[in-house]
Order: structure tokens, then sequence, then C-alpha cells
């Protein structure tokens, strides 16, 4: 295996393997990259079984092969080369790296070690817009919580049905719901996505702008081509819980906030809300005339935040968790949001005016 | 004084070597601490005195049944004239004195006088360290300003406890906790004595080392082969011996000898309620499920109710059984989270029940207790569970009940009585067989 290849472009490509690679892995093929080399494309290949991660790049070629490398040895090895290109050969299992009067040897393992990827069986494929599929992933994936044993918190539920797609997402104490009605011809599907494989595909789109995603799904394991990275990930092979009946559909009252307004006061009266023991309280008291957020924290102090308002119906007084507010605030682009509740032990529904999002919060008994 | 203690500067030194108080070992030490100990005298024999006229001036030995094998808790001070000491069985005890009268202690009075003579002492100060049920740690150090020296604090003490309560008590002033208690111990009773810290060496050394807090029998007999009889002698042995040969229990011994002791008063054992339970011997022995279940019912609405009034939240859950043969035994199981949900309560202890209860077995005694509890604090409510209804029954029951009164509402498995026994009124159960013997020893209330 020999060949030269361009330095930035092997840093960048690697890094993005690297998110496949298990660091803390006791078995030592996990924590390398395989590099497969034919014609002039560089193939690296990060696998942790969980995720997979294949991505390639154009080198020259002197002759081809295949090896893995650890992969976070390697790129510090490239970080304090200077020069544009780097040359390798492999001797054996060492590969002699150079660049310039640099020269440095790594001990490598043979590439049949690496596991496979999964095959994907009764599979369906199709394309998907890469900007319903982030906005669909960034709307309910931060309401995931990975480490409750509680497996279906672990990920995302996406489900096509009817011509409805939906995204649903929680983690026992709020679940954001996002629908689209995307249109042509989408076949049926339901499955829950890790939270881990959904942060890399957002970094993937975010790093390749492509427009489109090719997705193949199967029961046990699900692939993703955005640009010229693929990646496959496990699903969580779990029923996902009936998450219709704690959406709440009959509220006894509701409210209409600015977005900004609203954001800039739950920040502000949840520095006094830092308290273990409040979990981050906040009081919200809604009248006619205002909302009043109040935050205290015994040994520190409190703080009191007013904003307008415009309401119907009843006037509550309700305790949420200050930090599952931001949350959703900070991933709506509307300018206005809407609240609807019922009474200090009912869920609250947080919204705006566009009807595919919707986001449900326990309160916080005092 | 060592090359090391002079590096640390003179007078302070001895107080830096080997401070017991992990946690503390950051604070300066203060030399000039004024702890006061003051050990209620004879306290049980005391408080049955105040209660029951007729047993004063009398020799007094209050402990276990008196008809039982029991021992001696306390005894009168005209029962230890006698040479009766705590610990020793009745039998010994009548020996020496034939004339003196036993009864059984009655722990609930005690406590309710622990609870009033330490009410006393936080009229003074507010570091309050109850040591035993008759002993108590008070820091003096920060409330001289507004009371006067400790003696004259000790002297008020001492006067209210008399006028309010009719009770002696023997103080131990000095500069640490273990100085005061040294110092309580050397006039009994109605003593008051102070120890200051240029005193020490010249009253603590002569006294045998078996005095010393720490030293039971066994350190005696070990320091006695090393040549130490004395308080003095350990005090002035070498301490890299002393840790060569007991470890870090031996380098405390010698600070202790040196009347050093960094261990701060510590008042927050008032505040700490370890667990909440009930338990109740049955009428007669029962050796069905059904009405076991009624009983675990009973108790753990009792339980969670208590919980609920005095804001708490538990996670370990304990079932105690008693079977005929008077042999006991405890299960616990603990939950994921703190509640003090009456449902969860009654169903896990329920569970245990079944799993730990073979069937047949005679059962005599029921309790349920709610432990590692927490004041409960705001609660993030969960979106996939019934938690929420049942906090919810649980609030709609308490308002019932502070209304209505406890008999108010309860379970409907609770309506009615369990088998073969009679509920005569609220909490208090005869057998079919004993209606009618209305003073029957069975049908005691429960607690």
């Amino acid at each position: 295996m020999k060949f030269s290849c361009g330095r930035e472009t092997l840093i960048r490509k690697l890094q993005m393997a690297q998110r496949a690679t298990d660091s803390k892995s006791n078995i030592a093929v996990l924590r390398n990259v395989l590099f497969m080399l034919e014609g002039d494309k560089l193939d690296l290949t990060g696998f942790d079984h969980r995720i997979g991660i294949k991505t390639s790049l154009e080198c020259a070629m002197e002759e081809p092969g295949e090896i893995t490398m650890p992969c976070s040895l390697l790129l510090e090895i490239l970080g304090v080369m200077k020069g544009d290109s780097v040359y390798f050969q492999l001797d054996g299992f060492v590969m002699n790296i150079e660049c310039g009067r640099q020269r440095y040897s790594v001990n490598c393992m043979s590439a049949e070690d690496f596991p496979p990827f999964p095959d994907i069986k009764e599979s369906k494929s199709f394309d998907f817009a890469a900007e319903m599929l982030e906005k669909g992933i960034r709307q309910t994936y931060f309401a995931t919580n990975p480490d409750d044993p509680r497996a279906f918190m672990g990920g995302v539920l996406m489900s096509s049905k009817g011509g409805r797609l939906l995204y649903v997402g929680t983690d026992g104490h709020r679940l954001a719901f996002r629908e689209f009605e995307p249109g042509g011809s989408m076949p049926e599907f339901d499955v829950v996505i890790p939270t881990r494989t959904l942060g890399e595909i957002l970094r993937m789109i975010s790093e390749t702008d492509a427009e489109k995603v090719e997705i193949t799904t199967g029961d046990k394991t699900i692939s993703f081509v955005v640009g010229d990275v693929f990646m496959v990930s496990r699903l969580i092979e779990v029923k996902f819980p009936n998450f219709t009946k704690v959406i709440p559909e009959n509220t006894e009252g509701s409210c209409r906030v600015s977005r900004q307004n609203f954001a800039d006061a739950v920040r502000g009266a949840s520095i006094m809300a830092r308290a273990k023991e409040n979990k981050d309280m906040i009081e919200i008291n809604i009248t006619d005339e205002s909302i009043k957020l109040f935050a205290s924290t015994m040994d520190m102090g409190s703080a009191t935040e007013e904003i307008e308002v415009v309401k119907k119906g009843n006037d509550v007084r309700v305790a949420f968790n200050s930090k599952y507010i931001i949350d959703f605030l900070s991933v709506v682009d509307e300018e206005e949001v809407i609240i609807d509740y019922t009474d200090e032990l009912k869920p609250g529904l947080f919204r705006t005016d566009e009807p595919g999002y919707k986001y449900v919060l326990m309160p916080i008994q005092v | 004084m060592s090359n090391d203690d002079r590096k640390t500067g003179g007078r302070r030194a001895p107080f830096l070597r080997g401070t017991p108080v992990g946690r503390d070992h950051d604070r300066e030490p203060d030399v000039s601490r004024v702890i006061a100990l003051i050990d209620m005298n004879a306290f049980f024999a005391q408080v049955e005195q105040i209660c029951n006229p007729s047993l004063r001036g009398k020799p007094l030995l209050v402990g276990g049944d008196p008809k039982k094998r029991s021992i001696v808790a306390a005894a009168s001070y005209e029962a230890k004239a006698c040479g009766v000491r705590s610990g020793m069985s009745y039998y010994e005890a009548k020996k020496l004195c034939p004339d003196a009268i036993a009864i059984e202690g009655d722990s609930r009075k005690y406590l309710d006088y622990c609870y009033r003579i330490v009410d006393i002492f936080r009229e003074f100060t507010d570091v309050v360290e109850a040591f035993s049920i008759d002993e108590a740690f008070l820091d003096l150090t920060n409330v001289q300003r507004l009371f006067g020296t400790p003696e004259r604090i000790c002297g008020c003490i001492k006067e209210r406890l008399v006028e309010d309560l009719g009770l002696t008590c023997s103080v131990g002033i000095g500069p640490n906790k273990l100085v005061a208690k040294m110092a309580s111990n050397m006039q009994k009773p109605d003593g008051l004595t102070r120890i200051w810290p240029e005193e020490l060496p010249h009253i603590l050394w002569p006294f045998p080392v078996e005095e010393l807090t720490g030293v039971g029998r066994r350190m005696k007999r070990r320091l006695a082969r090393m040549g130490i009889s004395t308080i003095g002698d350990l005090g002035r042995f070498d301490p890299a011996v002393l840790r060569g040969q007991f470890g870090v229990y031996g380098e405390l011994l010698h600070q202790w000898a040196n009347g050093i002791d960094e261990s701060p008063v510590d008042p927050t054992c008032f505040q700490t309620v370890k667990s909440v339970g009930h338990s109740y011997t049955l009428p007669r022995d029962i050796d069905d499920t059904e009405t076991a279940r009624w009983f675990i019912f009973w108790l753990s609405d009792r339980v969670c109710r208590r919980m609920r009034r005095d804001n708490y939240v538990g996670r370990t859950i304990t079932l105690t059984v008693r079977n005929s043969d008077f042999l006991s035994f405890t299960r616990s199981l603990t939950l994921p989270e703190h509640t003090s949900s009456v449902h969860t309560l009654r169903d896990r202890a329920m569970l245990l029940y079944r799993r730990n209860v073979p069937p047949g077995m005679k059962v005599r005694l029921l309790g349920v207790s709610f432990s590692h509890l927490k004041k409960e604090t705001p609660e993030q409510m969960e979106l996939f569970s019934n938690e929420r209804q049942r906090r919810a029954v649980d609030a709609a029951v308490d308002a019932v009940k502070d209304k209505y009164g406890d008999s108010a509402i309860t379970f409907a498995t609770l309506i009615g009585r369990p088998r073969g026994m009679i509920r005569r009124k609220i909490g208090c159960f005869l057998t079919s067989s004993e209606k009618g013997k209305s003073d029957s020893p069975l049908a005691r209330p429960p607690l």
C-alpha cells in the first residue's frame, strides 16, 4: 500500500470517521480506522458496532491495499506535520508516513480484523430532503435521555404512515413532537434512531451542505448517504409508548408571547434557580396583564421577570424546569410562541403558529 | 515539643496533628472553645421519682420487665449508695440492696423529658448535641457575651432544670468535648466542674487509664503490658510507638490523654429522622395472607400519612415480621425514586410479605417502615407514569382527614374488620373470643 494525499483533506475526513470509533474500547481494532485503497480513491471507515461511518478522498495511488491504523494517534501525527502533502508507505504491519523531512512509523493492525458493516435486511430505500430531516431531528432529539434505562428514551421515533412523517423524542419529563406532510411517495416505516446517530447526521448535513439524504432502513439497521459520506447505525429495538395520550388536547387557558422576550426572561430568572434542590425551577404566573417569572434559591436570592402577554382563559401559577423551556425556545424559529395550560399539575403545551411542532412539558410539583 | 510542632508555630501545633474529624480538617483549630457536657444524674430513676412521688427518697431500679431476666438501666442515688450500678441484673442488684423497688422503664416518658431538657438548653445556645438520652454537649463559645461566663450559664441551666422539671444534673466544662465529658464525671450527683486547658495534666493525668473515653477492658490490658496504667503515662508516651502498636487509633489515644479533641458539637443530630414506621402486635397470631394484607394496608396508611405530614419522602421499604416463636426478621427493598405514596408502600410491603413469609407461618407482629428519608423537594413530574394521579389521591385523602379526622376516609379494604377480630374503636382490636372482656391486655391500643 503506497499513496500520497493532501494533509488537510485527510485530517478532515479522518475526523469524520473518528466519530464512529470507540476510543475507550478494549478491542484495539475498534479504536482504529480502516484504510482501503483502490484506484485513486481512499476509503476511510470507522465502526464501533453501533455506528459506522465511511468517507472517501482522492489520492495519488502507487500500490493498492488495506490496513487499519490507530485513529487518534494518526491525527496527532498529521497535526504536527508541516507540509501540504503526506506520503504513506506500508511495510508489513508498519506504516511509514513522510512529510517533507518528517518521518513517522506507526504500528498497524490487519484489515481482516475490522468488523464488517451489518447487512440491512428487508430494506426500504428512499430519498429525503435534507432540510426536512435536519429540522425534524433538531426539534426533537434534544428531548431524549440515552442514560435512562427505559430504551425508548434513548432515541427519536421516526415514523411514516399515511403520508405523514412523525418525529417524537421524550425523556419522560417532556416530549417533542414534529410532524411533516412530505407529499410524494414515501414508504411506511417505524423506527427508533439512537440520539447519538441523530447528532452525527446533523453534523454531516451541516458539514457537507447536502440537499438530499438517501435513507435505507431495515428492522435492526438504518443507513444514510449524506454527500460522499455513508453512515450505518443500529436501531433501538423497542416499542415506542403511546405518545398521543400525553399530548394535551383541550386545555383551559392559552397565552401568546414574543419568543425573544420570553427567552430573555427565562434565561434571566434562571440565574437564581441554580441550586441543586431546586432543579432549575422557575415559577410562571400567567394573568391577564402579564407573565411573571419567579425563581429563588435559599442562600442566593431571588429574581422576578415580567413580560407582556396576550391571554385567553383562566389564570395559572405553575412551575417548570427553566432548562427545558430554553431548549424549546432555541429550536423554534417563529417570532411568537404559544403556551397552552390547564393547571399546575397538568402538562403544558408549548408551540408556535406552525402547526407541525408540539412540545409537551410536565410541571414541577412544588 | 517535636521539631514538627515548632515549625507550625508553638501553641497551636498539638491541635493540628491527626485531627480526628476528616471533614473539618481545613478549619482553623480553635483553642478557645468552651464546651459543656450536661449529664442528667440517674436520669430514668429521677424521672420516675418525679412522676410518682411515692418513689422519692427510696432506692429505685429502672430497667426491663422485673419479672423477666432483665438488667438495671438506671438506679437512683439511694440504690447506688448500696453499690448498685447500671448494667447489673436485677438479681445482683436485689442482693446488694434488698429494699430496692424495681420498675419497668417507659422510654416514651424519658424521651419526652429529654426533649423538654433540650428545649431549655436551646434557650442558651443553638449548638446542642444530644450525646445520649441523658447527656448533651453544648457549645458555649459564642454565647458568653450574651449570658456571661460558662459557669454562670451552666448555673442558670441547673437552676432552670430544678425549677421547671425538678431534675438535677452534673455539668462538666472544658475546652473540648473530651475534657467536658471527663469534667462532668468529677462530681456526681449535682456537680459543676470546669477544667482549664492549663490544668489538664494536673487533673487528668493521675486517673487510671480506663477512665479515658475510648479505653475499654481490652485496651487497658494491652496498655498495661506497655507499662501504661494512668492517663498521664499514656499522655507522656511516645506517640510514634503508640502509632506503631495501635495504628491511627494509638495517635488519637495519645491526643486524648493530652486533652486534645477537635470534634465539633454537632447540632444536626436533632434534624435527621432516619425512618418512619409503625408496627403492631396482632391480637392473635395469624397465618392467612388476607388478614396480613388488612394490617399491612392499615399500617402503610398510617406511615404515609405521617410522612406527608412531616414532608418526608423515602426510598427504602422495610417489612418486619415476628412469628409465634418470637423470631423476628426484616426484609427491605429500595425504590428507584423517593416517594410517600401509600399505594407504593402497601403494594411493595405486600410483595415483601408474599415473598418472605412462608404459607402457614404464625405471625405475631407486623411492621412497615420507610427509610432513606429526605425532605420533600419540588418534584419534576413524569409524563409516562400514574404517580400524578396517586399524588392527587393522597392529597385529597389528606385534606379529608385534616378536616374530618383520620377515620373519615380509608381504603375500602379497611372498612369492616380483619377476619376473626372485632374492631372496638379506632385503632383497637379484640379477637372474637375476647368480646366483652374490655380490660383484656391484648386490646391495648397501638402506639
